[in-house]
């Protein structure tokens, strides 16, 4: 099967790769898992307390090409964007911009759920609700 | 579809007995042989050949303990492709964490200080996982249909995803000793 030119750059230069301090405040930890393929994502985003905005955003993915390119590409997205904005990426978004094959739709389903588990993660720490997830996929 | 345990006459196990499954796929081998339908109708022929397949595919299932697993958990309808499945954070955190050691060994290939590390980690858990499931399958058989025993089953098979894909990782750049 072949990537597209995108999925290839992100996957040799994957963007934001790393770790942030998950015991702070305003950091919001996403670990998610893909059972059928053993696939571990983490990501994590930090928040900028006096503009809501999403200030760094860091992954460290263990899988497949895919599943790294849509992590990569998640983090680029997040930076800049204000939490309720973030909650607003699909994982459509993802497979266009990447022309995902349809059997690795399920990498940007991955990288969603991680996006939705970092939020999550941030509104439990800051006394939000958590929120529960509205679609199935 | 026929299940393969009423193709057998065996009751639904995770640990079908393995002489018996042996025999039953030689009687039936022999039972749907070709040979035996060379003067029989096209829709008789038919009928052996799709039965000797599914002997065949039967017989490869009950052999192997992984997808023997596999097979009761589909059966049962604990495998449907749309249902999503999340392991324990903690669990994905070790996987991460087990991880990030064979990648620590990656970047080091002739170290071979991490590589006994994440070779014995990753078989450690290995042995860990099928000691669990060893203890829970003895539990398990004669009520291998009840929902939450499966459910528990089923969190098991997909921890060993993990686990062979870090030690499949392993294997793909481990140096030659």
């Amino acid at each position: 099967m072949a990537y597209s030119d995108k999925v290839i750059d992100h996957y040799q230069n994957p963007k934001n790769v790393g770790t942030l301090d998950k015991s702070k405040q305003n950091v919001g930890t996403g670990l998610v898992g893909a059972p059928e393929c053993g696939d571990v994502m983490r990501l994590q985003i930090e928040v900028d307390e006096a503009s809501g905005l999403i200030m760094d955003a860091k992954f460290k993915t263990f899988g497949c090409g895919s599943a790294i390119a849509s992590s990569s590409l998640a983090t680029e997205w997040l930076k800049g964007k204000t939490v309720d904005q973030a909650l607003a990426i699909d994982n459509m978004d993802i497979v266009e911009e990447l022309n995902l094959p349809p059997v690795k739709i399920h990498c940007s389903v991955l990288a969603e759920d991680a996006i939705k588990a970092a939020i999550n993660d941030y509104r439990v720490k800051n006394g939000m609700p958590e929120l529960v997830e509205e679609k199935a996929h | 579809m026929t299940d393969y345990f009423e193709l057998y006459d065996l009751p639904l196990s995770f640990n079908p007995d393995a002489a018996l499954v042996k025999k039953k796929f030689y009687e039936l081998s022999r039972l749907y042989h070709p040979d035996r339908f060379i003067q029989a109708g096209n829709a008789q022929q038919q009928e052996a050949l799709r039965m000797a397949a599914l002997n065949n595919a039967a017989y490869k299932t009950l052999t192997n303990s992984d997808a023997t697993m596999a097979y009761i958990l589909k059966q049962q309808g604990l495998m449907e492709e749309e249902q999503k499945y999340s392991l324990p954070a903690s669990f994905l955190g070790e996987m991460m964490d087990l991880n990030e050691l064979v990648s620590e060994y990656e970047t080091d290939p002739h170290n071979s200080a991490l590589r006994d590390d994440a070779e014995n980690s990753i078989e450690a858990e290995l042995k860990a996982w099928q000691m669990s499931v060893d203890a829970l399958l003895k539990t398990a058989d004669g009520k291998a249909t009840e929902k939450t025993l499966l459910t528990k089953v089923k969190d098991y098979y997909f921890r060993r995803k993990y686990l062979l894909r870090i030690k499949e990782r392993i294997a793909t750049f481990a140096a030659p000793e």
